[in-house]
């Protein structure tokens, strides 16, 4: 951690190099490796309920019997956006309201929580790429992943809750069974295969549209790309 | 009673400037903490993919890098250790949140509890060197 910040976010160095790396850009920016491009990988923030319903074979950072509550939690309820407030300031939502963003070969698009937890499932489409946005209310849990599988774009329903803690989903064009966090189907004819995750990122609106100012921002029931 | 004594006399005048002063110094805290990290900054000028911070082409973008704190003012995660699922449903609320990977099924759950107090963690999931940030 270098203690310097990009538009209130996490600047990295590496010890081999001392190349500064942003978080957000996911890319060097100052040193040796400049330009060089970290590898985003998919990663679920969610409940740790959900997680272990999921994988019930995970394993835990050890907490030690200690970090019992989160130092940011004032920060996270507050009105104040980071240290140094907003480079771009963007009304279409307010800042503190999260959303669950995408970008993807250039296309760049959010989806805030307030629609998602109302509509926990989009099979959307950002400049004619099929995606498919899942959410989970209990957990406030999002996923985004390409609904393109081996060249058949697949469309999806909410199944409704079975009572294990783990939503699941139904394609329309085998009816196979799928988990809607993962992405796996779980039974039908397409048993075993997985939906492709893209990476998604977690933000509040205010730090997403300072790194994308010209974000697309999904409207409730408006899917045309 | 003091207070009206006190700027009848003449050191009144001082003691109305100085709340004057502290009015006006509430007021310009933010602009001033703002210039001070300005001016604790560098600017970079890099290369971007579309999308990002408004570039809409290949085009440079300048950004600028702010201090606030020294090297490693947060400290890592670097030698993570883990404890098994069992362990780990006594060490964890059911509301607590995670950030949870999958790698070649390696399934590793980080608490935000702990990331909020070390932003990164280095790690090895499923045979992957990762770094897990927050």
């Amino acid at each position: 951690m270098s203690g310097k910040l990009i538009m209130n976010a996490l600047v990295m160095y590496d010890r081999q190099t001392d190349t500064l790396w942003s978080q957000f850009l996911n890319r060097g920016v100052k040193g040796p490796l400049t330009g060089t491009q970290l590898e985003i990988l998919p990663s679920l923030q969610t409940t740790w309920e959900q997680w272990y319903q999921l994988h019930p074979d995970t394993q835990l950072l050890d907490k030690g019997g200690r970090y019992n509550t989160d130092s940011y939690e004032g920060y996270y309820r507050g009105g104040s956006a980071g240290i140094i407030g907003e480079s771009n300031k963007d009304r279409r939502l307010p800042g503190k309201e999260l959303v669950l963003g995408v970008n993807t070969e250039g296309l760049v698009k959010a989806y805030p929580f307030q629609t998602i937890v109302r509509q926990p499932l989009i099979n959307d489409s950002i400049s004619g790429k099929q995606v498919l946005v899942v959410f989970d209310p209990t957990s406030e849990t999002g996923a985004i992943f390409d609904r393109n599988l081996e060249g058949r774009s697949l469309g999806f329903d909410i199944l409704p809750e079975t009572g294990d803690g783990i939503s699941l989903m139904k394609d329309q064009e085998t009816g196979s069974t799928w988990q809607l966090l993962t992405g796996r189907a779980i039974s039908g004819e397409l048993d075993g295969m997985a939906l492709k995750r893209l990476p998604s990122f977690y933000a509040f609106w205010f730090a997403w549209s300072d790194f994308h100012p010209d974000t697309a921002l999904y409207e409730a029931g408006v899917t045309a790309g | 009673m003091w207070l009206f004594g006190a700027l009848a006399g003449k050191s009144g005048y001082i003691i109305a400037f100085l709340l004057i002063a502290l009015v006006l110094a509430v007021f310009l805290l933010p602009q001033i903490r703002q210039s001070v990290l300005k001016l604790r900054s560098q600017q970079v000028t890099i290369a971007l993919t579309p999308g990002q911070a408004g570039n809409s082409g290949d085009s440079l973008v300048s950004l600028d890098i702010i201090t606030v704190l020294g090297k490693d003012g947060i400290p890592s995660i670097d030698n993570p250790r883990f404890v098994g699922p069992g362990e780990a449903d006594q060490q964890m609320q059911s509301f607590e949140r995670v950030l949870g990977v999958s790698i070649n099924g390696d399934h590793r759950a980080y608490p935000l509890n702990m990331l909020s107090r070390h932003e990164i963690v280095n790690d090895t999931v499923g045979g992957v060197p990762v770094a897990v940030t927050w």
